[in-house]
């Protein structure tokens, strides 16, 4: 199985969305209040279980987040016993990421389903959101494709497992060197 | 019934002879069912002005609330439900911590199986602030803890500094 390291350094996108939030903070007694990043869900029905703490959202899902946003058919997000983190989220149907990587460069994910978990172990977080169901991320120049794509994204890494590249035509009409795009294309 | 007191509220025997008489009333007014030990069985207090109806945890929580359903106005139906109007849903955790506010312009409440329903507007809240939904027309289901909204469901997420900074 053939595997390659993408390094998109999204989390500076989270240590920009985090660094604002402190600044907030520090800043409010002086400064007029800002808008502060936080997520938005919407979707036509939703249901959401007390006693399992899992929130379940039907048809045409939307997630706007500081850092991506996302589409489905249904969302099921899994929230610790007494708030304050959703350590679980599974996306199916239909599933689009859009997300903007730390070059500005403009990311789309599809697949079949996105599986999010977040957990500390030890001390240490780990976040992981693992697309499969033909995934598919479609960038400026090129397409990849492969059998799953996990995104660590504390590290930023990309793995894609059995992955396959398209150049898009007009990227090879437009120049002839091979496009790196931020890609780590080291074996 | 003051909303505003703690979750945590040993039945004393001066309350329990408020709840009794609002038993008693509340009986007069809007049919109360078989009676069951005060802690488990919803106690129906107030007139129909005032309407409050609290949920107590089984033993060993037997004088923590568990629910606490309230309303401007109460009014019952030929069908045996009540039309509660200003409607406010609160779950309470074991510990008295608040678990979730549900706030609608009214719901109708079926005690006989502990279900609420409204094609209204609702919005919900968690005790911790950090989780708001909107929707319209829902169903509360009593006995699972279970919230469905079925139409234009919006939830907020709110990032944890953003939360600490509101308290």
């Amino acid at each position: 199985m053939k595997q390659t390291f993408w390094v998109l350094a999204m989390i500076a996108l989270l240590a920009t969305a985090r660094a604002q939030i402190n600044t907030n903070t520090l800043t409010s007694s002086m400064a007029p209040a800002q808008p502060e990043p936080q997520t938005e869900i919407f979707s036509d029905e939703g249901e959401f279980s007390l006693k399992s703490h899992l929130a379940v959202y039907r048809g045409h899902v939307r997630v706007r987040d500081p850092q991506m946003n996302l589409t489905c058919d249904l969302l099921t997000a899994r929230l610790l016993e007494h708030g304050g983190q959703i350590t679980n989220i599974v996306a199916q149907g239909n599933v689009a990421v859009d997300f903007v990587d730390e070059n500005g460069q403009t990311n789309h994910a599809t697949g079949d389903k996105l599986v999010y978990s977040y957990q500390i172990e030890s001390g240490a977080t780990n976040e992981l959101a693992v697309l499969t169901g033909s995934p598919q991320l479609d960038r400026s120049r090129i397409i990849v494709t492969g059998d799953s794509m996990v995104w660590n994204r504390i590290t930023g890494l990309i793995r894609v497992n059995n992955q396959r590249m398209i150049l898009k035509p007009e990227a090879v009409g437009a120049t002839n060197s091979p496009p790196t795009n931020g890609i780590d294309r080291t074996p | 019934m003051n909303l505003h007191e703690p979750a945590s509220r040993p039945l004393t025997s001066r309350r329990w002879l408020v709840a009794t008489a609002g038993c008693l009333l509340g009986a007069c007014c809007l049919e109360v069912g078989t009676p069951r030990p005060a802690s488990a069985q919803p106690s129906l207090m107030g007139t129909a002005s005032n309407f409050t109806m609290s949920e107590y945890y089984d033993a060993p929580h037997e004088t923590q609330m568990k629910s606490l359903i309230s309303g401007t106005e109460a009014e019952p139906r030929a069908d045996g439900r009540l039309l509660v109007k200003g409607l406010r849903l609160e779950t309470f955790r074991e510990n008295g911590d608040l678990e979730m506010q549900i706030k609608a312009p009214q719901c109708i409440y079926d005690r006989a199986r502990r279900l609420a329903t409204s094609p209204d507007r609702l919005t919900v809240r968690s005790g911790d602030g950090r989780f708001v939904v909107e929707g319209v027309g829902f169903l509360w289901r009593q006995d699972a803890s279970t919230l469905m909204i079925s139409n234009r469901v919006h939830t907020i997420v709110y990032p944890i500094a953003s939360t600490l900074k509101k308290r």
